[in-house]
């Protein structure tokens, strides 16, 4: 394989990696707990600026790029600092948008608060060096691996994947456990759950903050490969395509991200890079967003549950609770359990 | 003392006989009063129906009593706590659980889930509780399991455990939420219209549940139109018209009071 295509191959893998990161994070947030988390790449722009600030050293006047509390910190102290600032960027937003029972309210507050963001950053040059964004982000580990492209980028994606795999078993513990059964509660019916003694806008604060720490993780984990970040690359539209890699995926299923996130934003993005140019400069973008659009039409259209639908838990054999009689044998009995089971069946 | 803990009034007695007290209470959007200046007490132990015509005031006041709304005005006890104003998760820790008029299962959850969902305090129902392991909370799911399958079993449901709660039949989820609301080991279950939109056969079944779990000594309110199912369930009504509380007392009683033949039991 040639070198170019090697490089290829590994921005592709670390790409995947942080993508799925990033689905793993809005699946808890919205695939579980229901949460319409419209400003999401707000989050993990969140986590790529606050990693290029605490790598690239203090700003001076001298330096060609601006930006606020700047220091040289070693790995992985940015990318925890990344998450600590997403976790704090999400539970101070939480604190005003959360309304588990007005989700109406909550995404369309959310959609603004990303527009808004981008137009801050954009504005105020001193906050992250405005439209040009920052550049020449340092690599962990440069000086010990080596500067050779092919070799850094695979020991990247050795890195990415590491991270990958301790989020999952952060994930994973997530959703197999009873607090999940608690948050896909909570989507399914907030008030119901609030009506159990559930403080329900707690809970999906919390989820709220693990979702917002993981994307900034993801956000983290792209800015030190790629080594350059601007407003460009977090555009509010760029939010749906996690919302589309999810629901094509499979909202509410750990397998169902990981898939949506190498079919969408993967295979479904770097496929049309294959395609001809054509028309005028930006069509192929255009058409590219219009596809995703009419892919989440499609899903929730012909297949809402996504390629992986949620699993059904269930706990095994009932200790004594077999079937009424009238439906084991399949004929119909006037007995008691034979006449609730029929009036259950009818009813 | 925590925040969420509601205090008594240095200026209630309430009876130990019951279980709550409503007194006084007040509701209104804008010059509409839904209620208006209802009272009345719920004695402990028994099952008390709350009827009137539509748009007395009925749910809202279990709403009310639930935390669900907020009252302009007025007060409700629970064993001597204002409860009133409390937000409807401190309310059912406190041990009010509240059904719905419309049904309101967890519908991509199964109905044994349904039922674990209700035992708040469970170990791993927590994001600290999540991340330390299966070894933490394995022990008290499965204990939660057990507990729901025997509530499935009395319920004759154990069969449908691992179904979907939103494929059950709408009578099945009326069960399903009865259940649900005992596996919170409630004080007080306040029931809107259970039996709404179930078919005579079924409406049967949970009437019998109900006067089981009445006269297992729990203390139920339960709004209801079909005044047959009242006079078969409850121990004692509260008739409400116009927000106001008409009378109260057995429907034996009731059945002789003028007024509320007018109001309600005619026409």
């Amino acid at each position: 394989m040639s070198s170019a295509y090697q490089y290829y191959l590994a921005t592709l893998l670390v790409y995947f990696g942080s993508n799925t990161i990033a689905c793993w994070a809005l699946n808890l947030q919205y695939g579980i707990s229901g949460v319409l988390n419209f400003s999401f790449i707000l989050f993990q722009a969140v986590g790529a600026y606050v990693t290029a600030i605490f790598t690239l050293g203090p700003s001076t006047s001298s330096s060609y790029q601006s930006y606020i509390a700047g220091a040289r910190l070693p790995f992985p102290i940015p990318w925890l600092l990344a998450m600590v600032a997403g976790g704090l960027l999400s539970y101070l937003l939480a604190l005003f948008v959360l309304r588990p029972e007005r989700r109406d309210f909550q995404a369309m507050v959310m959609l603004v608060v990303s527009i808004i963001a981008a137009d801050v950053v954009v504005t105020q040059k001193g906050l992250f060096n405005g439209h040009n964004g920052l550049a020449a982000i340092p690599k962990p580990f440069a000086s010990k691996v080596g500067s050779e492209l092919i070799r850094y980028g695979w020991f990247y994606v050795a890195l990415t994947g590491a991270t990958v795999v301790l989020t999952y078993i952060v994930v994973h513990r997530i959703t197999s456990s009873p607090w999940a059964r608690q948050l896909r509660a909570m989507r399914d019916n907030s008030e119901a759950l609030e009506s159990l003694g559930v403080n329900v806008r707690t809970e999906s604060t919390k989820v709220f903050v693990v979702g917002g720490a993981l994307a900034a993780l993801s956000g983290a984990v792209l800015v030190q490969f790629i080594s350059a970040w601007s407003p460009g690359a977090w555009d509010t539209a760029e939010t749906f395509l996690f919302f589309v890699a999810i629901i094509v995926g499979g909202a509410g299923n750990n397998a169902g991200a990981v898939l949506g996130a190498a079919l969408v934003l993967g295979v479904f993005q770097e496929g049309l890079r294959y395609l001809p140019s054509f028309g005028y400069t930006g069509l192929a973008e255009s058409i590219q967003f219009m596809g995703l659009g009419l892919l989440i039409l499609a899903f929730l259209w012909w297949k809402p549950g996504g390629l992986i639908p949620e699993r059904r838990r269930t706990f095994g054999g009932a200790p004594g609770g077999t079937p009424p009689p009238s439906l084991t044998n399949g004929r119909t009995r006037f007995t008691v359990a034979g006449s609730l089971t029929r009036s259950l069946k009818r009813n | 003392m925590n925040a969420d803990t509601p205090t008594a009034g240095p200026e209630y007695e309430p009876a130990t006989a019951d279980a709550l007290n409503v007194i006084d209470l007040h509701l209104a959007f804008g010059g509409n009063k839904a209620v208006d200046g209802a009272s009345f007490a719920i004695p402990r132990g028994q099952l008390t129906g709350l009827i009137g015509p539509n748009g007395a005031g009925k749910s809202t006041v279990l709403k009310l009593i639930a935390g669900s709304m907020q009252p302009t005005a007025g007060t409700i006890l629970m064993n001597g706590n204002n409860i009133s104003g409390s937000p409807a998760y401190v309310v059912a820790r406190l041990g009010v659980i509240r059904t719905f008029q419309l049904s309101s299962e967890f519908a991509k959850l199964t109905v044994l889930e349904n039922l674990m969902v209700a035992v708040r305090t469970m170990r791993g129902n927590t994001f600290v509780g999540a991340m330390r392991g299966r070894r933490y909370w394995r022990a008290a799911q499965d204990e939660t399991r057990d507990r729901a399958y025997v509530l499935l079993d009395q319920f004759q449901l154990a069969y449908a455990a691992n179904q979907y709660a939103g494929e059950l039949s709408g009578g099945q989820k009326r069960l399903v939420e009865i259940m649900r609301g005992l596996m919170a080991q409630p004080e007080v279950l306040l029931l809107d219209e259970p039996l709404a939109g179930v078919n005579p056969t079924l409406r049967l079944v949970i009437e019998e549940h109900l006067v089981r779990l009445r006269d297992g000594g729990l203390t139920m309110v339960m709004v209801e139109h079909e005044l047959p199912t009242v006079d078969r369930c409850c121990n004692s009504v509260v008739v409400m018209a116009r927000g106001k509380v008409l009378a109260s007392g057995t429907m034996a009683t009731l059945r002789q009071n003028r007024e509320v033949i007018d109001a309600y039991l005619v026409g």
